[in-house]
């Protein structure tokens, strides 16, 4: 297909598509980690005859409720900005997957049925009953999940593509190699734990500004609580993500090396340098109130085994070139770091019983930093694969000259002897013309000679 | 019904009537625990949501004794972000839709 | 096999199933917005909590549906990407920026709902601001609607060749001759009214049940009311309906003669399973309108707030009755005679349910909701069956993608040339030609009247009355009406 491309006003494609993707994902992500936390909160106050969960389920369903019809009606922008300003690639990639667009149809209707006849007006009605309305609510978490399922398998394709991407004329409908592409499950995982920390360490921050504010003590009292569950759920959760986001840059790395290597080192590493910042706050700060606040040894524990597992995966991935001084500084950098967080952390033991009107500021911006460390990771995804639509397969129209000779550069170069695009640096003085002449007459490099020419161009205007 | 489920929306009815303090900011109204039907101090006497009608008392729905009441208060009583957010949200609807309107008529004329 | 097929129902019928089960629910969530202010009004006017309850309920059902017509809408644009890549792709190139504006309005009308819904108790001091935010639903429904009706106009009349002509030369996301062509404003002005009836007609049924289910005086006395409200409120959207339509059945007849022949003879898709549903929705608004009559007959000396003048239910009747007339003389008597049967059955069938329940409109009620669903969705499918496979520039949801004979439409050099400014006619069949030429002046049941013998003497006398034909295309048209194949 070859179809006039639609410009936009005001700022590129890719702005408005952002814009719009940005929209809907947050809200979405909440109700995802919303739905499937309220069952679970009231089927915890149910057991224990606490009406506190059940408050806490209803108000989040509530909230989600408010919620959802901008939150659907946003969504339905996507595939509408998608299919006008990407024809192509939406038509062959709603070919390659039809059937599971039309299942994901389909959940999306069972979830909203479940979730608002069966789960949400039937919440007073169904009090006598209170497992069967668990059920139902469990029901609508498990269409959300699956909506998810389908929507990041469709996204991993997009990055890992395991089948070539079919002609309209080509019909495919489902294939199940495409469905289960190598990032899928990955993905999933990943976004599957980060909805749920991100969604209850921002939650719980503005229970920490609720409990704040709050007069009367019994209200205070359920807000405290609210906030201490919320947080210490959402902080737990976090610590399954770098042991997912480990294997799930491993499989990057084997099967879409440009992507890994545009993340690490390359054009969409400033974007995952600020993420792992805003996670360095989110671990520090989140660690050292739920130490101050905590009894339970178990979470304790579980903290500080979660800081070993970050040890862990830093240990034995490549050293980064973040700061100067070469791997051992590096390696003895993070170690310092981490043994002094767990430190830190124990000796701030207990210590936070007293009142502290910064605290609760202080966990909202946890929360905040942890849902913009959640909106950069998709971002860096989406900025890596550019400029293509379909990793390797299907480059965007709108695709600059820099991105492709970018592109180009790290997939003939950076493959073979390079651990990152950083290391172009290391050339000086950089005569671009004959390093690129000699790379090219090495046995098995295969650059033409119009790729040479935009590779030594790509690079002499870019490492200068 | 049973003693414990009365028990328990009791409990739930006072939990909410702590709700709608005059402080309250729209995020916090928003996750306050008020699924529909659930009322706020103030609503104790006019709420009739449907979801409270879902509340069976003896006899029928819980809205019917409010039937006969139209409740109508002072403005001042209504809490500020509530009428502050609707109002900004209609300002923005307005000016959507005006220039939304100018779209249709200038694409009238112009391709 | 060059296209996805869909099991058992088939591409077509897929896409059918999708878009009337969204239209079902749309339409309702359309109505019941017009209703919802129209009821909060009235209490806020009559200071009466009935009609505010009423309206706070059928908020929240409208609440709970629009969230199923939005997935709705997301299944049938997942569907047409996937069965229909090509002309959904193409549709796109034409009315991107229509989409996204409608797009944007969907934000607008669920936040709006939203609100309004969840701040209804919040917001007794400023009752006004509340029935404003209400009110400001139903215009921008409004809105919506007139840009999704832009497009579905195009898909039946797409206007004269200046507007293939446009595409031709580089549409980008707006086709204004496409948007703004001849049957949209009459359908949106129809479908909006029928929406309006439906959605009012839809909250009568609703408390037509509930009054089965109730045993509580005060709670029968609530949903009469309210019932009775609705019913009034549908009446008077549903009086509009003939008129915009009789126009509407004009502009096809001149713009979409296939689509008009097809819904007037009962051609095409329009007859399926041996029934021709556009006479099924005809009959069964004829029992409507007789229930209807019955129903204000009974009710005529009511007092109570939102009367409809019986002399305005009179007219409108005589004028229904001249319309069905005019209906049945362009279709068949035999068509006329069974709208009437059906019209007076309605009336005598109303007539009963109100004395059966001493005078309480329940069954009523309930009959005119579902009967008025039945309308909508045969309603819709008339109108999508009745389009033609082809007509001009859209394949038809029968045809899909085929790349070499759709594409170099949309391959196009984007700038005008003088290559792209010829406007290229498809080759026009011999059936088609009779039915734009001869039913400009009469009908084609008067086409079989004449002897297959006499055909080059007829047509040369058609000539003189006014027929505008090519010496090709009579030729054409005598040979085809000689054979006497159909129509």
């Amino acid at each position: 297909m070859d179809l006039p491309i639609i410009q936009t006003p005001i700022a590129p494609r890719w702005v408005w598509m952002e814009e719009v993707t940005y929209s809907h994902i947050p809200i979405a992500t909440l109700i995802t980690a919303f739905l499937l936390l309220a069952p679970i909160y009231e089927t915890i106050g149910y057991l224990r005859k606490d009406p506190r969960f059940d408050r806490l389920a209803k108000s989040m369903v509530f909230f989600t409720m408010i919620l959802y019809s901008p939150g659907a009606a946003l969504g339905t922008g996507i595939p509408m900005f998608i299919i006008g300003l990407w024809p192509e690639f939406w038509s062959r990639w709603s070919n390659l997957f039809f059937w599971p667009l039309m299942g994901q149809f389909m959940f999306f209707l069972l979830d909203v049925i479940f979730l608002f006849f069966f789960y949400y007006l039937m919440w007073e009605k169904l009090a006598d009953r209170k497992p069967l309305h668990i059920f139902f609510g469990f029901l609508s978490a498990l269409f959300g999940i699956l909506i998810q399922l389908v929507w990041d398998s469709l996204g991993g394709y997009m990055t890992t593509p395991s089948v070539p991407l079919p002609m309209v004329n080509e019909p495919v409908g489902w294939s199940a190699a495409a469905f289960f592409n190598p990032s899928f499950p990955y993905l999933f995982a990943h976004r599957f734990f980060a909805n749920i920390s991100y969604t209850m360490l921002l939650l719980g921050g503005v229970f920490a500004l609720k409990y704040m504010r709050q007069k009367d003590p019994q209200e205070k009292a359920y807000f405290g609580f609210a906030a201490d569950l919320t947080f210490t759920i959402g902080f737990l959760c976090f610590f399954v993500m770098p042991f997912v986001g480990w294997n799930f840059a491993r499989v990057l790395q084997e099967e879409s090396p440009v992507v890994f290597h545009a993340i690490m080192g390359g054009h969409a590493s400033p974007y995952f340098v600020v993420k792992m910042g805003l996670i360095a706050f989110l671990v520090s700060f989140g660690g050292a109130y739920l130490f101050m606040r905590h009894r339970n040894r178990a979470v304790l524990a579980f903290i500080t085994a979660g800081i070993a597992g970050i040890y862990y995966i830093l240990h034995v991935h490549p050293p980064l070139h973040w700061i100067p001084g070469g791997p051992t500084v590096w390696r003895v950098s993070y170690t310092v770091v981490l043994a002094g967080l767990l430190i830190f952390f124990w000796t701030r033991k207990r210590k936070g019983e007293e009142e502290s009107a910064s605290r609760p500021r202080l966990m909202f911006l946890v929360g905040l930093a942890a849902f913009f460390a959640f909106a950069l990771g998709g971002f860096t995804r989406e900025r890596a694969r550019q400029p293509y639509n379909v990793y390797g397969q299907l480059v965007k129209s709108e695709v600059l000259p820099l991105e492709a000779d970018r592109w180009l550069t790290y997939e003939k170069c950076i493959m073979c002897h390079h651990q990152s695009p950083a290391e172009f640096e290391r050339y000086k003085p950089k005569d671009w013309v004959a390093r690129v002449k000699t790379e090219r007459d090495r046995p098995g490099v295969n650059i033409s000679d119009e790729e040479a020419e935009r590779i030594t161009r790509f690079l002499q205007e870019n490492y200068r | 019904m049973s003693d414990e489920a009365e028990n328990r929306r009791q409990e739930t009815a006072e939990q909410e009537s702590h709700e709608d303090s005059p402080d309250k900011s729209p995020h916090e109204g928003a996750t306050e625990p008020q699924t529909e039907g659930n009322s706020d101090a103030d609503s104790k006497e006019q709420s009739t949501s449907p979801g409270a009608a879902t509340k069976e008392v003896p006899g029928g729905p819980a809205w019917e004794a409010e039937i006969d009441v139209y409740p109508l208060r002072e403005a001042t009583e209504d809490a500020k972000w509530a009428v502050r957010t609707v109002w900004i949200w209609i300002g923005f609807a307005l000016v959507a839709m005006g220039f939304i309107l100018v779209l249709l008529i200038l694409g009238a004329m112009h391709d | 096999m060059n296209h996805i097929e869909f099991p058992i129902l088939g591409a077509k019928w897929a896409i059918g199933s999708i878009a009337l089960f969204h239209t079902a629910v749309a339409s309702l969530a359309i109505g019941f917005a017009f209703f919802v202010a129209v009821a909060e009004i009235m209490g806020y006017v009559h200071k009466n909590r009935q009609y505010d309850l009423l309206a706070k309920r059928v908020q929240l059902i409208h609440v709970c549906i629009y969230n199923i017509g939005t997935i709705n809408a997301i299944g049938l644009v997942f569907a047409l990407s996937g069965l229909f890549p090509q002309f959904w792709s193409q549709i796109f190139v034409q009315f991107y920026w229509p989409l996204i504006v409608e797009e944007f309005l969907f934000f607008l009308l669920a936040t709006t709902l939203t609100f309004h819904y969840f701040f209804w108790d919040r917001l007794w001091g400023h009752k006004k601001l509340h029935i404003f935010m209400g009110v400001l639903l139903t215009p921008m429904f409004f809105l919506q609607f007139y840009i999704i009706n832009g497009l579905g106009g195009f898909m039946l009349t797409q206007g004269v060749g200046e507007a293939e002509l446009s595409l031709r030369t580089g549409i980008l996301g707006w086709d204004r001759l496409g948007f703004y062509n001849p049957s949209f404003l009459m359908l949106t002005l129809h479908r909006t009214l029928a929406n309006f009836a439906y959605g009012s007609f839809g909250v009568a049924g609703i408390c037509g049940a509930m009054l089965y289910l109730t045993n509580r005086p005060k709670v029968k006395a609530f949903y009469e009311e309210g019932g009775r409200l609705a019913f009034y409120v549908a009446f008077a959207a549903f009086l509009s309906l003939p008129i915009i339509g009789y126009f509407y059945a004009h502009v096809l007849r001149t713009q979409a003669n296939e689509a008009f022949v097809n819904l007037m003879w009962g051609r095409g898709d329009v007859v399926a399973g041996g029934v021709d549903w556009w006479w099924v929705k005809h009959i069964l608004v004829a029992s409507m309108l007789g229930m209807c009559l019955t129903y204000f007959m009974r009710t005529s000396d009511d007092k109570r707030p939102f009367n409809i003048p019986n002399i305005m239910v009179i007219s409108v009747a005589g004028f229904y009755i001249m319309f069905y007339l005019a209906m049945g003389m362009i279709m068949t008597w035999a068509f006329f005679w069974w709208m009437l049967a059906f019209g007076i059955g309605g009336a005598c069938l109303s007539g009963h349910l109100l004395s059966y329940h001493q005078g309480s409109g329940r069954g009523v009620y309930l009959l005119i909701g579902i009967l008025s669903f039945a309308t909508v969705l045969l309603g819709g499918y008339a109108r999508e069956s009745a389009r033609p496979r082809f007509v001009d520039r859209i394949s038809h949801y029968d045809q899909v993608f085929v790349p070499e004979d759709r594409q170099p439409y949309l391959m196009l050099p984007l700038k005008p040339t003088t290559e792209a400014a010829t406007v290229m006619k498809e080759p026009v069949g011999a059936g088609e030609l009779i039915r734009k030429k001869c039913t400009g002046c009469h009908t084609l049941d008067r086409i079989k009247n004449y002897p297959r013998t006499n055909w080059d003497t007829v047509v040369r006398q058609m000539e003189v009355y006014g027929a505008r034909l090519s010496d090709k295309e009579r030729e054409l048209v005598t040979a085809h009406l000689k054979e006497g194949k159909p129509l």
